[in-house]
C-alpha cells in the first residue's frame, strides 16, 4: 500500500470573537486534523456551529486565536494558491469570459502561453466548459458556473480545494447533477476536497470521510470514513440500502444530539 | 419591436410639439417676443450658420463649449477615479480627504468661480477648471461606493488564485468598479454640462452658452431659441454616447 500524502494539518484551532459589549464569543475549540490528498471530506454542521469560521480560517481569510495551519511544510497564514476556494455563489468575474476567469489564476505564475493554453483546456474539459469558453458568466446557468468556478479553483494546482456549500443556490435537480460532476472531478482532478455542507444525504453520497461539528464552541465531535462509498461514481442506488437510511440516522442523530439553541 | 414602438410614440410625440409651434406662429398665436416663429428661428440659425456669430462660426462656439467640456471631464476622470479607488480602499485617505470634497460639493459653482478667474485668468483655464471641480464630485462619490460595493468573496477569491495587492487593485477592484464609475461619469457629464452655460457667461467671447446669453442681451430671441435647441440636442447626444459606451464595456449589466 502507498503511503498517503497529508495535504493539510490543522493543530489545534481555536477562534475567540471579543465582543465589545459581550462576553468573549468562542466560535472555536482546539479543532485538530489531517486531510490527506484522497480525501473528499464532508464537514457536516447545523447552521452556526463554526463552519464558514472554520473555512475562512482554512483559507487564510481569518487568522486563528490559537493554533496553526501546515500546508506542505509551510504555515499557512494567508490566502494563497495552495488552499483553493470555491464559494456559495459562482463568484466569477463578470468582465471576463469563462477561459478568462479560469485562466485567471495561472497569471500569477511564470508560464508560457502554450502551457497556459494547456492547463486551462484540461481542466475545462474536466468540468465539461470546453464548447463554452467563450461565453461570459451571465451567459451561462447557475450550474455551469459553478463548474467554471471549480475550474478556475483548480488550475493552480492547489494541494486541497475548499467547496463552501457550492450548491446551496442551485435547484434540486442541478443540485443532483452537480453532485455527479464534482465527484467526476474529484476523481479526475486528484486533490483533496473538503466540502461544506448541511445536507446529510449530500455528505453520504458524495464523501469517503465525514466530520461531524458541534456548535458552541465549534468544534470535531465525530470523524470516520464513508463506508458507503465503492464505486467511482455518484451512485444513487445507495439511497435504496437500509445501511445507507441508519448511517443517515444516527448522523441525524449525532448532529443533533447535544441541546443546543438556534 | 416593442422598443421600436415606444421611440415611435416619442417621435410623433415631438413632431406634434413642433408642428403646435408651426401652426402657432403662423396663426400668431404667439406673442413673437415671447415664442418668436419657427421661419425667425430658422433663418437666425441659417444667418449665424453663414455669417457666424460675433467673428467665430457656429461650428467653432460648439467646438469651444465641447472642448472646455472635453478637458474638464478627462481630467475629472483621471484624478477621481484613482482618488476614488484609494479611498475606497483606504479608510485614512477617506478620512484625510472627504471634509473638503463634503464642503465644496454644496457650493454653487457660481460662488466660487469668481475665485477661480483670479486665480487662474480669464482665459479656458478657469473655465475648465470649474466645469472640473462640478464633475469631480458626482465622480469621485461614485468610485468610492463601488469600492465599497465589491462582493468580499470576489476579493478574497482573487487573494487565494495568487493575485498580490496590486493585481488586486487593476484586474479585480477596478474592473468591479466600472460599471458604477460609467454610471457616475453620466452623471458628471450632466452636472458638467449644466455649469458650461454658468461657466461662459463670464468674460468669453466664444462657446455655445455665450451665444445665448450675449443675444439675450440684444434681445435676438431667434438667436437664443435655436442656441437652446443646439444645447439640448447636444446634450442628448452626448448622453446617448455615454449610455453607448456602458453598454460596450459593461455588457453583463443587468443580465446577472
Amino acid at each position: 500500500m502507498v503511503d498517503k500524502i497529508k495535504s493539510i494539518s490543522l493543530k489545534n484551532i481555536g477562534l475567540t470573537f471579543h465582543m465589545d459589549n459581550s462576553e468573549d464569543f468562542r466560535a472555536l475549540d482546539d479543532i485538530s486534523f489531517d486531510v490527506y490528498d484522497d480525501d473528499f471530506i464532508c464537514l457536516l454542521g447545523p447552521s452556526g456551529c463554526g463552519k464558514t469560521s472554520l473555512l475562512n480560517i482554512l483559507a487564510g481569510y481569518q487568522a486563528p486565536s490559537e493554533g496553526e495551519i501546515i500546508v506542505g511544510d509551510k504555515i499557512h497564514k494567508k490566502p494563497d494558491p495552495d488552499v483553493g476556494v470555491v464559494f456559495q455563489q459562482p463568484n466569477l468575474f463578470p468582465w471576463l469570459n469563462v477561459r478568462k476567469n479560469v485562466e485567471f489564476g495561472l497569471k500569477f505564475k511564470k508560464l508560457g502561453i502554450g502551457e497556459r493554453n494547456e492547463i486551462v483546456d484540461h481542466y475545462l474539459d474536466i468540468v465539461g466548459l470546453t464548447y463554452f469558453d467563450k461565453m461570459y458568466p451571465y451567459q451561462l446557468s447557475g450550474g455551469m458556473r459553478q463548474r467554471a468556478a471549480i475550474a478556475r479553483t483548480l488550475v493552480t494546482d492547489p494541494k486541497i480545494v475548499l467547496l463552501d456549500e457550492p450548491f446551496s443556490a442551485l435547484d434540486a435537480l442541478t443540485r443532483e447533477k452537480m453532485q455527479d460532476y464534482t465527484y467526476d472531478i474529484w476523481t479526475k482532478a486528484k486533490k483533496s476536497f473538503f466540502f461544506i455542507t448541511h445536507d446529510v444525504d449530500e455528505a453520504l453520497l458524495m464523501s469517503n470521510r465525514i466530520l461531524v461539528m458541534h456548535p458552541k464552541p465549534g468544534r470535531i465531535v465525530k470523524d470516520f470514513k464513508n463506508p458507503l462509498i465503492k464505486e467511482g461514481y455518484v451512485n444513487r442506488n445507495i439511497k435504496k440500502t437500509p445501511e445507507f437510511w441508519s448511517l443517515r440516522d444516527s448522523l441525524i442523530s449525532d448532529i443533533d444530539s447535544e441541546e443546543y439553541n438556534l | 419591436m416593442k422598443k421600436n414602438k415606444y421611440k415611435i410614440i416619442s417621435a410623433i410625440s415631438v413632431c406634434t410639439v413642433l408642428l403646435l409651434w408651426t401652426i402657432g406662429s403662423i396663426f400668431k398665436w404667439f406673442n413673437p417676443v415671447f415664442i418668436p416663429p419657427v421661419k425667425d428661428v430658422i433663418d437666425a440659425f441659417l444667418e449665424v450658420w453663414e455669417n457666424g456669430y460675433k467673428g467665430y462660426s457656429l461650428p467653432f462656439h460648439i467646438f469651444s463649449s465641447m472642448k472646455r467640456l472635453f478637458f474638464a471631464i478627462l481630467l475629472a476622470f483621471v484624478t477621481a477615479v484613482p482618488i476614488g479607488l484609494l479611498a475606497g480602499i483606504s479608510k485614512v485617505f477617506l478620512a484625510i480627504i472627504d471634509p473638503f470634497i463634503e464642503f465644496y460639493r454644496a457650493l454653487p459653482p457660481l460662488a466660487y468661480y469668481i475665485l477661480l478667474i483670479l486665480w487662474l485668468g480669464i482665459e479656458d483655464l478657469s473655465k475648465i477648471i470649474l466645469l472640473f471641480l462640478s464633475a469631480f464630485a458626482p465622480l469621485f462619490i461614485a468610485t468610492v461606493f463601488a469600492v465599497k460595493k465589491i462582493p468580499e468573496a470576489r476579493l478574497n477569491g482573487a487573494k487565494s488564485l495568487g493575485a498580490g495587492p496590486i493585481p488586486l487593485f487593476f484586474l479585480v477592484i477596478f474592473p468591479s468598479c466600472l460599471p458604477d464609475i460609467l454610471t457616475g461619469l453620466r452623471t458628471s457629464v450632466g452636472v458638467c454640462y449644466a455649469t458650461l452655460v454658468a461657466a461662459e457667461m463670464v468674460a468669453a467671447v466664444s462657446g455655445i452658452g455665450w451665444l445665448v446669453l450675449d443675444s439675450s442681451k440684444y434681445l435676438r430671441f431667434d438667436i437664443v431659441y435655436f442656441g437652446i435647441i443646439i444645447i439640448g440636442i447636444l446634450a442628448i447626444i452626448i448622453d446617448s454616447f455615454i449610455r453607448l459606451l456602458i453598454k460596450k464595456a459593461t455588457p453583463w449589466i443587468g443580465k446577472e
